[in-house]
């Protein structure tokens, strides 16, 4: 007959787990009730076409990277800045294949509102009034991050969540409503955190 | 007086002084009992192992049945799967209730026991169910875990516990998968790991004290070990992220675990304990003293250490006659 100590082994062993998934639950959700994101973002989502122009943040305002374009003889072909000095009668003489604005392909750029969770697309002229920290967690502490890759025991799951974004702080993780390229559904480029 | 009855006699004198206690008395009983008890020792007989390679066999041609021939219907798969294992499991449980077929009853639990989980993620596919997604697998798990909990209510065989174990910790696994929407970090899955181990060690533990459940300890001991010491060492990190909690309480761990295969006498506990030693000896050694001292260095004060912890091992096994 188990006396009470070997009762309590088993409850002890049965508890674990349980109280694990108890103190998981308070992580996980209990955050998401108090925890507000305060700090928009703006990202886009490219097709890496040769012709797509990228964008990067320098000195907390959002420039266009244009790509180096080659031609048939795998030569660079010259391409004119829109803010370029370059006299474009001159350059187009000099050349075939000069580029203009129109040439490029321009992906879409998103002001995010973390607090309503919805993606607004923006013009690249908006989005370069804003303020933009690139750090990786934002002013109120939030970064974001993709999920995980799945894989488990036995049979393994392929329904990973690895090119899902969520909005993440400690316990608490939001997932984030991203227009993704049609071209390229799981391209996400952070540009930065909408400062003031 | 016969050497019996002057063994109760002074039982008898201990509990008049209260020097010993109830409990105490059939402590020590009882664990005579499962120290001296065949069942304890009892190793798989060489049926048993023959009934489970044919278990194995029977499940993989019914895996490679299902998967490899062409224009099988979702009904024929469950059949050959999730109805063949039902089948096998009543197999098993008729040759169970006879005295001299009960030990083959053995071989058609092992079949159901792998081709039921196999046929439920076979019929949720045939459903339209995505059967990676963790919500299906924690059912399959789930399922499998209540058919075999019921059937260990029933027949209470050990082989049924060993099948709960496994399901459960499927089923636990997928569970707080589950519960995780997002990102997580790493440590998650260290901490789930080390409370799994700990489980299975207070798990074992219960088990021993029957003589009948004692063989499962062995199992249960071996991995839940291997399952709390691995994570806390994984918990430790390595510099510059190293965990300074993690590090410092690992060695109370390892040493906490030799004391317990000393007053449990277990060998299990002792060859784990003194392989995370010097496992952890390997880690810090590298981790702290490669640079300042140089790796040659390192190396040697780490082969002394390792040596050391060998010798504890001999000490501890020959001192306490743990075979």
């Amino acid at each position: 007959m188990k006396n009470n100590k070997d009762l309590w082994t088993l409850i002890i062993a049965l508890a674990l787990p349980v109280l694990l998934i108890i103190v998981m639950a308070f992580y996980l959700y209990l955050p998401a009730i108090f925890v507000k994101p305060q700090t928009n973002f703006i990202y886009y989502s490219g097709s890496y076409t040769e012709n797509e122009v990228s964008y990067k943040v320098v000195n907390n305002r959002l420039t266009v990277d244009y790509p180096t374009i080659y031609n048939q003889n795998n030569a660079i072909r010259p391409i004119i800045l829109p803010n370029s000095t370059i006299d474009k009668n001159t350059a187009q003489s000099s050349s075939p294949d000069v580029f203009n604005d129109a040439t490029y392909s321009w992906p879409d750029i998103y002001l995010y509102n973390t607090l309503t969770n919805e993606s607004q697309k923006i013009t690249l002229a908006q989005a370069k009034i804003y303020n933009l920290s690139t750090d990786s967690t934002s002013p109120d502490g939030f970064t974001i991050d993709h999920g995980s890759s799945g894989g488990g025991f036995p049979f393994g799951y392929s329904s990973g969540n690895y090119y899902t974004q969520y909005l993440k702080k400690g316990g608490y993780s939001k997932k984030l409503n991203i227009n993704y390229n049609q071209n390229n559904p799981y391209n996400f480029n952070f540009l930065g955190w909408v400062v003031k | 007086m016969t050497p019996k009855e002057e063994a109760l006699n002074y039982i008898t004198k201990l509990a008049q002084t209260n020097f010993v206690s109830r409990d105490e008395v059939l402590d020590a009983y009882e664990d005579g009992l499962s120290e001296h008890s065949p069942n304890l020792s009892r190793k798989m007989s060489i049926s048993e192992v023959l009934y489970f390679i044919g278990a194995l066999i029977v499940s993989i041609g019914a895996f490679f049945l299902v998967y490899n021939t062409e224009g099988l219907s979702s009904s024929v798969k469950i059949v050959f799967t999730l109805i063949f294992g039902l089948v096998n499991f009543s197999i098993g449980v008729v040759l169970n209730s006879r005295k001299n077929l009960e030990s083959v009853s053995f071989a058609f639990f092992l079949i159901s026991a792998f081709l039921i989980p196999f046929g439920l993620n076979i019929a949720f596919d045939a459903a339209g169910q995505n059967t990676g997604d963790i919500g299906v697998q924690a059912a399959i798990s789930g399922i499998s875990l209540a058919f075999f909990f019921v059937a260990q209510f029933l027949m209470k065989k050990n082989i049924f516990i060993f099948f709960n174990v496994v399901f459960g910790t499927w089923f636990f696994i997928a569970l707080t998968d589950l519960m995780i929407t997002g990102p997580i970090d790493w440590q998650f899955y260290a901490y789930r790991i080390l409370v799994i181990g700990l489980s299975y060690l207070f798990l074992g533990q219960f088990l021993k004290k029957n003589p009948i459940t004692a063989p499962l300890s062995g199992f249960l001991y071996a991995f839940g070990i291997l399952g709390f010491l691995g994570s806390a060492m994984s918990l430790g990190g390595w510099s510059p992220d190293q965990n300074i909690f993690w590090e410092l309480i690992f060695p109370v761990l390892v040493f906490g675990i030799l004391y317990l295969s000393v007053s449990m006498r277990n060998k299990s506990f002792l060859v784990f304990g003194t392989l995370f030693l010097m496992g952890y000896i390997g880690k810090i050694t590298a981790e702290y003293f490669s640079e300042g001292l140089g790796w040659p260095i390192a190396l040697m004060i780490c082969g002394i250490l390792v040596i050391g912890a060998g010798y504890l091992f001999v000490y501890i096994r020959k001192k306490y006659n743990l075979a």
